[in-house]
Parts: structure tokens; C-alpha cells; sequence
């Protein structure tokens, strides 16, 4: 069934907010917990983190925590609950004005021919990585979190070269995309016939060390 | 005879296992199928026809879908998971649905090269996705 997209909405994460022990709620039991708040779930990469199983510290090397997601994975341990996270998490606040995105998830489709006899050309996939762009109305320079100490604007994400995350929800499903992304260019233009219009254009960052991407 | 678009059916299956209803893709109003040869020119001075000598080599191809992004619909989201993981995603294209079997179309391996999914204020949210071959394609 075919989305409307005026529904959508366009948020990058703000300023983070310590959290101690924050109660999670079972995905899986004995494997899968995520954070029960569905506000604290994007968890701050740049912030210590740590996993506590029934009160018990858990080594980081027997889970997975999916940073967008605020969901933690254990591999090689059982946990019995209730699990809690202490770290710090990001508020998501709105980009203002948006009225269009596009998101491009891309690969390198690397040829993996040989000679097999077949004489088709055969692939693996090789590098993921995911493009971005938003137009909107607002301007550059907008304060997307007047809260927060500073301007939270697009122009000073571009300035400051921090990774953030961006989630796009489409339309009225429960379906979005939650990306740490890099701004790589930004424009704002006008015609004397039309509205101040801002572009901005993005890249995931892997080098975050975490999950980069996902699509929910 | 000419063949109408509307009743032409796309499906996206884990595995090479014969598609069924539950595998079609949901959403989907446009498709091309490409396969090609990569052409060779070998053409030589002792040759003096006059015309170029081609010789037909790896065989390769794509496959491109277009409509609406349907994140209900399990097909469609077996394309983006396929390009997240890396793996294969089997395309069954029955070009002409009520054909003979060997006359509907073809199914071939893919992997996922691009998808994307956007939105304008006045219009729907939409998905298209790039897949190349790897492989032969089957007649189905």
C-alpha cells in the first residue's frame, strides 16, 4: 500500500543526556534487551557505556550494542535480567521545515569472476555505504535545540565535522531510517520568484566503530 | 502480440525455490530486465571485409525496480536486507504471467547494488532499487 509522504518527519539527535542505569525491556530472553524508553534509545557513541545484567557489570566483549537502537545483543552469555544501561543518550529533535529527503543505500558490487565455464559474471557484495539528502525552508543557521547550550544548527554540524544521527520516519508507517551521518555540503539559494530553500547533503559514518545504518 | 504492463508480476525469494504469490513484491509499477554480453572488438588489419569482428564474452546483467516504498510488504524488504548482509536475493520477473512455464519470464540471482527510498511533501514516499546478476538467468 502506497505511503503518503507529508507525514514524514526529519530529526538529528542533540546534546547528550547522562543516563544511569536505564531499565531495558526484553526483545529475547537471555539474549536481546532494549532500552524501554523509547526517547533514550539513541545512545551516545562518544560516552562510556556500560551493561549491567541483574546488577552484574558485563564484560563488553559478550555483547553487541546497537547504538541506534539502544539494543544490546549478548553472544557467549545468558542474561537472566533485568538488564540496565548507564551512558548517556540523544534526544532526536526535529529539522525544521523539511519537505523532501532522499536515501541511497549503495555497495560495491564487486566482480568475483572466474573461469568457472559458466560465462556469467558473478559478484560479491563489497563496501556498504549510505547517501543522503534533505531540502527544506528553514535557514541554515536555524536553532534546532534552543535548549542546548550553542547553536545546534545545520551550518555548525557542517563547521564542527561531528558525525550525528539523522532519523527519517516515512510517512505515517512505523517504518525509518537511523543513520550516524556526516554533513557534506549544505547550500541555501533563492530565486526572486521562490522561498528561501536549504539543501543538505550527508554520508554515513562508519568510522563511528558502530552500527552505522539501519532501516526498521 | 503485445503484452500489457499491469498484469506483470515481480518476486524477491531468499532462494532459488520456485516463487510463489507470497513472494511478490508489493509496491513495485516499474521493472527492467538487462541482460548483456560484454562485446569484444576483434576486428584485424588481415581481415578486409571491411567490418568489425565482435566476439560475445562474460555475459552480465541487471535488474531495476521502481514504485512505492512498502515497508509492511516482506519481498520488498528482503531487497534492503539483502543489500545490508551482502547475500543473494533471487528475482522471478513474469513478464507474461498466464504464459506457458518457460514462457513467463526468468529468475535470476541478484545482488543488491543501490535502493533508495524518498519523499516530497505533495507526493508519495517511493522506492527504487539496482540489482546486478550473478549468474545465469533461468527461463521460467
Amino acid at each position: 500500500m502506497a505511503i503518503g509522504a507529508a507525514t514524514s518527519t526529519v530529526k538529528s539527535s542533540g546534546t547528550a543526556v547522562a543516563m544511569t542505569n536505564e531499565a531495558c525491556s526484553v526483545v529475547t530472553a537471555g539474549s536481546v534487551y532494549q532500552i524501554t524508553s523509547a526517547t533514550r534509545r539513541v545512545v551516545d557513541p562518544f560516552q562510556a557505556v556500560t551493561v549491567r545484567d541483574n546488577g552484574t557489570l558485563i564484560a563488553a566483549n559478550l555483547y553487541r550494542l546497537d547504538y541506534t537502537q539502544g539494543r544490546v545483543t549478548f553472544s557467549g552469555y545468558t542474561a537472566t535480567g533485568p538488564v540496565t544501561i548507564t551512558g548517556a543518550y540523544l534526544p532526536l529533535q526535529a529539522i525544521l521545515e523539511v519537505k523532501s529527503y532522499t536515501i541511497s543505500a549503495k555497495t560495491n558490487s564487486l566482480d568475483s569472476s572466474t573461469f568457472d565455464g559458466v560465462g556469467w559474471a558473478q559478484r560479491i557484495s563489497g563496501l556498504n555505504s549510505v547517501t543522503g539528502s534533505i531540502s527544506f525552508l528553514s535557514l541554515l543557521t536555524a536553532d534546532l535545540d534552543s535548549a542546548a547550550v550553542g547553536t545546534q544548527s545545520l551550518s555548525e554540524y557542517l563547521a564542527n565535522g561531528t558525525p550525528k544521527l539523522v532519523e527519517i520516519r516515512f510517512g505515517s508507517s512505523t517504518s525509518y531510517f537511523r543513520g550516524w551521518v556526516l554533513l557534506s555540503d549544505i547550500e541555501e539559494k533563492a530565486d526572486v520568484n521562490g522561498v528561501v530553500e536549504g539543501t543538505a547533503n550527508f554520508e554515513s559514518a562508519p568510522q563511528m566503530g558502530v552500527a552505522a545504518v539501519s532501516f526498521t | 502480440m503485445a503484452l500489457a504492463g499491469h498484469p506483470v508480476a515481480v518476486f524477491a525469494k531468499a532462494t532459488n525455490a520456485t516463487a510463489v504469490s507470497s513472494d511478490e513484491v508489493d509496491g513495485i509499477n516499474s521493472v527492467t530486465y538487462s541482460p548483456k554480453v560484454n562485446m569484444l572488438d576483434a576486428s584485424t588489419f588481415k581481415d578486409t571485409t571491411g567490418f568489425a569482428l565482435k566476439l560475445a564474452c562474460l555475459k552480465d546483467g541487471s535488474v531495476s525496480l521502481a514504485g512505492d516504498y512498502t515497508p509492511s510488504d516482506a519481498p520488498q524488504m528482503l531487497i534492503m536486507t539483502s543489500w545490508t548482509n551482502g547475500v543473494p536475493v533471487w528475482i522471478t520477473m513474469h513478464f507474461n504471467p498466464t504464459g506457458a512455464a518457460g514462457t513467463k519470464g526468468f529468475q535470476v540471482q541478484c545482488k543488491v547494488e543501490s535502493f533508495e527510498i524518498k519523499g516530497d511533501v505533495a507526493s508519495k514516499v517511493e522506492f527504487s532499487a539496482s540489482l546486478n546478476f550473478d549468474g545465469a538467468p533461468v527461463a521460467v
